[in-house]
C-alpha cells in the first residue's frame, strides 16, 4: 500500500514522537507513507468565508501535485492538516468557479477532487482491518484507561468527517481492538480552544480544563488524540494546574499513534506504560 | 472605524450566510464550548447583526473568541452558520490594523511553547 504522506508544519517540530511513531507503526502495517520532495504547510485553517481562494492555494497545490505523481491517495496524520485538505478537495470538486480560479491562478495544472485524503485511522480501519491489526499486536493494552478524544477537526463539517459526525467510533473501535478500556465522556467532541491558547490564555485554559476534568471523571487515565493543538492545549491547562496545586497528578495526553506503537511491540515506545499514572478521580 | 449601512448585506457577500433567517432559537448558544466565556452567547450576536445594533454587535467579544469548532454551524436549524458569520465580521474589522494581532505583545512563553499549528491558526485568524 503506497500513499502520498503530507506531513504538515508541526511533525518535524513540537510533535516529532507523533511522526516517528506513525512511521513505525506504518512500516509494521504495510504501509508505505512516500512524502514528497517539495510540500508547505496546509494553512492550519479552512477559510470560513466564501469570497477569497487564495488561503486555498497551497493544499490545493498539494492535491495537484499528489495527483501529478500519480499518487492513489493523501495520507495526513495531524487533524488539521486532514481538515484542510479534504475541505480543499471537497470544495474543488463541487464548485466549478472556484476550482477554475484556482487553477488559472497556480497555472501547474488541472485538479478536480481526485485524490483521495485520507487519515492514517481511516487506512487502519478499512484497508488493514482491525481484525487483521489484532493479529500483528504483542502487547494488549491491559490496564489502560482510554477517553478518546476527538475535537473539531475530523469530525465536522459533516462532509469531510471520518466518521459518523455525532457518534464517532473509529478511536474507540481502535483502541478496543489494541486491548484497552475505552471510556464514554461527553467532551470527547468539544473544541478544546484550538488557537484562542495564543490570544486569550486564561479563556482557553477553562474551556480545555473541562475536557481534562470530565475524562478524569469517568476514570481515563490517558487521553488519546491525533491533533498536535490539542495535545499542546490539553497539556498546557495541566501544567498551569501544577503550578498552583502541586498535589495535582497530570493525566497523559498521547498520540494514538504512540499507543498502537506500544501494542505493536516497537520497543522504543515500551515506555510509555510507566509515565501514565492514574489521576485522582475526584468524583469518589 | 466606518460602519456600513449595509453591514448584513456585507456579511452575506463574504461569508455566504444570511443572518435574516435565524430565528433565535439558541442551539448555537447552547452548543458553543465557548459561550459561558463569551460576554454575550453567539444568539445574541446573531440579533444584534440581524436588528443593525452594528455598534453594540461589533463590541462584543463573541466573534474574537469564536474558536471555529463549526459545532453551532452543524446544528443550526436553519441551514446559517454562525461561525462564518464571526469569520465575516472579523474580516471587516481586521482591515483596521488596531484590531489584528500584535505578535511583539505575545509572550516568550506563547511563541516558544504554543504549536506552529497554534500560532498559524492565530495568524490566519487575527491577522
Amino acid at each position: 500500500m503506497e500513499y502520498t504522506y503530507f506531513p504538515g508544519c508541526t511533525l518535524y517540530n513540537y510533535s516529532k514522537v507523533f511522526n516517528e511513531s506513525a512511521q513505525e507503526v506504518a512500516k509494521v502495517l504495510g504501509i508505505n507513507m512516500v512524502e514528497p520532495d517539495l510540500w508547505q504547510c496546509c494553512g492550519a485553517v479552512f477559510p470560513l468565508v466564501t469570497n477569497n481562494v487564495m488561503p486555498m492555494v497551497s493544499p490545493f497545490r498539494t492535491l495537484l501535485r499528489a495527483k501529478q505523481k500519480g499518487s492513489q491517495g493523501l495520507i495526513t496524520l495531524c487533524s488539521a492538516c486532514y481538515n484542510v485538505l479534504k475541505r480543499t478537495n471537497h470544495l474543488v470538486k463541487h464548485d466549478v468557479d472556484k476550482r477554475r480560479q484556482l487553477e488559472s491562478f497556480l497555472a501547474e495544472g488541472e485538479y478536480g477532487g481526485e485524490i483521495p485524503v485520507l487519515h492514517l485511522l481511516e487506512i487502519i480501519r478499512d484497508k488493514i482491518g482491525y481484525a487483521a491489526l489484532e493479529e500483528k499486536i504483542k502487547v494488549t493494552l491491559d490496564g489502560l484507561r482510554i477517553a478518546p478524544y476527538y475535537g473539531c477537526l475530523l469530525l465536522r463539517p459533516a462532509e469531510v468527517a471520518l466518521d459518523n459526525p455525532d457518534n464517532p467510533r473509529i478511536l474507540e473501535d481502535l483502541f478496543t481492538s489494541l486491548g484497552a478500556e475505552v471510556l464514554q465522556y461527553p467532551y470527547r467532541m468539544v473544541c478544546c480552544s484550538a488557537y484562542i491558547s495564543v490570544v486569550a490564555e486564561e479563556i482557553a485554559n477553562q474551556v480545555a480544563k473541562r475536557v481534562i476534568e470530565s475524562a478524569v471523571e469517568h476514570g481515563a487515565n490517558c487521553i488519546a488524540t491525533s491533533c498536535p493543538l490539542c495535545f499542546y492545549n490539553l497539556n498546557h491547562v495541566q501544567e498551569k494546574i501544577v503550578e498552583s496545586d502541586t498535589l495535582y497528578r497530570k493525566v497523559t495526553v498521547i498520540y494514538f499513534t504512540q499507543l498502537l506503537a506500544v501494542a505493536l511491540g516497537l520497543k522504543d515506545y515500551a515506555h510509555i506504560f510507566d509515565s501514565i499514572n492514574t489521576p485522582i478521580n475526584k468524583s469518589f | 472605524m466606518q460602519i456600513d449601512a449595509n453591514f448584513v448585506e456585507k456579511i452575506k457577500e463574504i461569508s455566504g450566510q444570511d443572518i435574516r433567517v435565524c430565528y433565535q432559537c439558541g442551539m448555537c448558544s447552547g452548543v458553543c464550548p465557548m459561550s459561558h466565556l463569551m460576554d454575550h452567547p453567539p444568539r445574541i450576536l446573531m440579533i444584534l447583526l440581524q436588528r443593525g445594533v452594528i455598534k453594540e454587535a461589533l463590541a462584543t467579544r463573541t466573534f474574537w473568541l469564536c474558536a471555529s469548532c463549526l459545532k453551532c454551524s452543524c446544528y443550526c436549524p436553519r441551514g446559517v452558520s454562525p461561525s462564518q458569520v464571526m469569520e465575516a465580521v472579523r474580516v471587516i474589522l481586521l482591515k483596521d490594523a488596531n484590531y489584528r494581532l500584535k505578535y511583539d505583545q505575545l509572550s516568550t512563553e506563547i511563541l516558544t511553547t504554543v504549536p506552529l499549528q497554534g500560532l498559524i491558526s492565530a495568524s490566519r485568524k487575527y491577522f
